[in-house]
Order: C-alpha cells, then sequence, then structure tokens
C-alpha cells in the first residue's frame, strides 16, 4: 500500500483510464476525486492533461458502449440486474424509465455527475432504442465535461492538492479501501434503518379477504410493477392501481382513516 | 408512509398467493387509480 502513490504519479494516465473504467462498469469507486489528483499530478508535467482527460473519457466510453449494447440486446432485464442495488429496485425501474424518456439529452450528458445514474443511463438509452451515433456524440461530450472538470480543477488547484496528496501519499490505498468500505457501510445502514423504521406488517391473503368483506374494508393497492401489472389480466377485485414510481402522486389522495394494503407481484 | 398512515400492511406473498388460493378478482382494464376512486 506504501507505494501506491508513488505508483499512482508514474502511471497517471493509466490510472485515470482504469478507474474511470472501472467505476462506469458499476463498481463503487470513487473515480472523481482520482481524476482530481491525477489533474494536480498533470500541473507539474502540461502536456499530460489532455492525455488524462481522453484516458478518463476512452474508460467512460468503452464501460458506455458496452452497457449501451447490452441494453439494446437482453432489454430491460439488464436494468431489473442494475436496479437490484438500489433501495427500492421497483420504483428505480420506472423512475429511470420515465426520467429518461422526459430528458434524454440532459440525462445522458450530466449523468456522469451523479453516481448510480451514469451506470443505469448507458443501457436505458439501448433499451429506449437511442440511435447509437447519437448516444455516442452525448456521451462523449459528457464526459469530456465530467472528466474534463475534474482534472481541471486539480490542475488549477495543483500544487496544493499534490502537496497533500504527498502527506498522505502511503496512505493513499488505505483512503480508497477506506472510502468504498464506507460507502457500503452506509448503504448497509441506510437500508437497516428503513426496515427498521418503515417496514409494514404483513397480511395474509385469507385475512385479507376477510377484512374486505368487513364493515369497513381496507383500501387495497396494487402496486406491481409497470411490466407485471401488463403481462396480467387481473387484479385484486376493488384493488385501486397505483404504479410504483408515481406513488407519490397519488399518496394525498388515499383515506387517512382507513387501512391500507399494497400487494405487488 | 408512516407520517399520517399507522395502519399500513403489505399482502403477504403478494398477488401469486392471491392467485392460488383462487380469490376474487377484476379485470386490469377496469383497474381504477386513487384519484379517481
Amino acid at each position: 500500500m506504501g507505494s501506491f502513490g508513488s505508483f499512482f504519479a508514474q502511471h497517471v494516465v493509466a490510472a485515470a483510464f482504469l478507474f474511470s473504467f472501472v467505476e462506469n462498469v458499476g463498481l463503487p469507486v470513487p473515480v472523481f476525486p482520482v481524476l482530481v489528483l491525477a489533474g494536480a499530478w498533470s500541473s507539474t508535467r502540461h502536456s499530460l492533461l489532455g492525455m488524462v482527460v481522453a484516458a478518463a473519457v476512452l474508460g467512460a466510453l468503452l464501460a458506455d458502449v458496452a452497457w449501451y449494447f447490452a441494453g439494446r440486446w437482453r432489454g430491460k432485464r439488464v436494468l431489473s440486474g442494475l436496479c437490484r442495488m438500489s433501495f427500492n429496485p421497483d420504483a428505480c425501474l420506472e423512475r429511470a424509465v420515465d426520467g429518461f424518456h422526459r430528458r434524454k439529452v440532459a440525462a445522458v450528458l450530466f449523468a456522469k455527475f451523479l453516481p448510480g445514474v451514469n451506470t443505469i443511463l448507458p443501457p436505458l438509452a439501448g433499451v429506449t432504442r437511442m440511435p447509437l451515433p447519437v448516444f455516442l456524440g452525448l456521451d462523449l461530450a459528457g464526459s469530456v465535461l465530467w472528466a474534463g472538470s475534474a482534472a481541471v480543477l486539480g490542475f488549477v488547484f495543483g500544487e496544493g492538492i499534490a502537496e497533500s496528496a504527498k502527506g498522505v501519499q502511503g496512505s493513499m490505498g488505505w483512503i480508497l479501501v477506506g472510502g468504498l468500505v464506507a460507502t457500503i457501510g452506509w448503504r448497509v445502514a441506510y437500508r437497516f434503518y428503513l426496515v427498521r423504521n418503515f417496514a409494514a406488517p404483513r397480511i395474509s391473503p385469507e385475512d385479507l379477504r376477510e377484512k374486505m368483506a368487513g364493515e369497513t374494508p381496507p383500501v387495497v393497492l396494487d402496486l406491481r410493477r409497470d411490466d407485471d401489472f401488463a403481462e396480467s389480466d387481473r387484479m385484486i377485485a376493488g384493488a385501486l392501481r397505483v404504479r410504483p414510481a408515481s406513488f407519490h402522486r397519488y399518496a394525498h389522495h388515499l383515506p387517512r382513516d382507513r387501512d391500507l394494503v399494497f400487494y405487488c407481484t | 408512509m408512516k407520517r399520517g398512515y399507522d395502519r399500513v400492511g403489505v399482502l403477504y406473498g403478494g398477488f401469486d398467493a392471491w392467485l392460488r388460493r383462487d380469490l376474487p378478482t377484476q379485470a386490469t382494464a377496469e383497474a381504477v387509480s386513487p384519484q379517481t376512486a
């Protein structure tokens, strides 16, 4: 680990490519700070700045094009797999599709600045059959904007950042590992918090049927994913249909004086 | 969800469990949203 800093300094262009590729493939690697650091190191050798940006853009494009074709060939199954890592997989999938249809250009251009979104966007572009030249053009512009802003930030404040980096050079590897562990730890803790505070009690089909026949029947809500709902021609008799992605828009229409029961597939 | 809704439940086993028990269903074409209910 101690030689990580000097190794990084010697192979800054390769590091920019590698970190960018790995992050855009979907692994939780903090690439933006790495590019800032790469830009800072480039400040001592001006010719490197362009190469660092180009390497990061190339890494991002390779990963994005692979995801784009995965989306074209395997459809929404690819997105379902990616959304499993989300806190709310069903809403993640449908919000991603809805949001993409509304703001295609802005989504691809600025996705790189939003961790998580940058991995979902390329397969989404493939699923929605965005023409490859359009996707490539937008993704290239977005990648240049993203990698360029990080590297230029490091380049401009190069001396200060490089000095700070020297101070922590021996610990660089541990800092990256620590960042990764902190990211995963935060996700696990947040999920635990959600389950602990917002998990709802479960009701059996027989009990629900009995309650629905009672004097004050509960409001039953069909929250199945759009795909599942479209494939099925049946739903619970008397249930109301709410798309998971738009539940928040209808929440205020629900009666507050009755029990609510949700169901999915 | 707990803000304003204290009595919320989830159907155990989901719609598949409901279908397996042959409980009453309706056509999805007749679906109504909370806004129009």
